[in-house]
């Protein structure tokens, strides 16, 4: 189980956002959308398409179950819309996709501060 | 203009495969009214349609027959009514239009089939009446 995220595959764009939006709260399908808006500053937008078919991918993958109604907040536990919630091994996943891309940005910070001029 | 792009995109829901639509195209269609509001509606439709062609895409390989094995394969065995009146259809043009064109390339093959067919017509009525 714990090599599970370590061999898997890089998330997609949109599932990083996704699964990055449901790491702090259980969301709708709308407030998963506008998360990712207000994380990205409006620069990067989902469309239903786009963020159902890496849902239900997730899903398939057991990485967002759906949210139990007992587990919500006061504001939504009357709200009839289905809410996502992340599981332990998608925030296992999400962890490793962290750790990958940090390992990027370091790698990619040291080559370009050791990358001398042509003509020197 | 709203109520046409929600007609469209309820059109583009219904291209959806069955199962998907089911459990994803009211939320999707909420999404949209929503959305909508704030956003032009073309990056949604245009949303919604590449999500036709991966969702279809995907049903497809998903039903592509399970083998149990390396010689055993399941396959559908009822028989394609549709695919035989097709198969006809085309039979039946291609045969139409084969005679058509050797009807105006080769005139005279035309002309001793037509001979031909008249030949027993002129034998039939050249035959006397029994009766006189």
């Amino acid at each position: 189980m714990k090599n599970e995220p370590k061999t898997s595959p890089p998330l997609s764009t949109a599932a990083q956002y996704i699964l990055l939006a449901l790491a702090s709260e259980d969301l709708h399908g709308y407030g998963i959308i506008q998360q990712i808006a207000s994380q990205t500053q409006g620069s990067y937008r989902v469309g239903p398409g786009t963020l159902y078919d890496n849902l239900k991918k997730l899903m398939d993958q057991k990485l967002v179950i759906d949210a139990p109604r007992t587990g919500r907040k006061d504001r939504d536990s009357d709200d009839d819309r289905r809410f996502y919630h992340l599981t332990t091994s998608g925030r296992a996943v999400l962890s490793a996709e962290i750790d990958r891309l940090q390992s990027i940005v370091v790698e990619a910070q040291l080559r370009l501060r050791e990358r001398k001029p042509r003509n020197a | 203009m709203r109520p046409l792009s929600r007609i469209a995109y309820r059109a583009i829901l219904r291209l959806h495969p069955h199962g998907f639509r089911a459990e994803f195209g009211d939320e999707m269609l909420w999404i949209f009214d929503e959305e909508s509001r704030h956003d032009g509606s073309p990056r949604l439709l245009l949303d919604g349609v590449r999500s036709i062609v991966i969702q279809n895409g995907r049903s497809r390989i998903q039903q592509q027959p399970e083998t149990a094995g390396p010689i055993y394969c399941e396959i559908d065995s009822s028989l394609p009514s549709e695919r035989f009146a097709q198969a006809t259809l085309v039979t039946l043009c291609g045969f139409l239009s084969i005679t058509l064109f050797m009807s105006m390339v080769v005139p005279k093959v035309s002309v001793s089939i037509s001979g031909l067919l008249y030949t027993p017509i002129k034998l039939l009525s050249s035959i006397p009446s029994g009766g006189r």
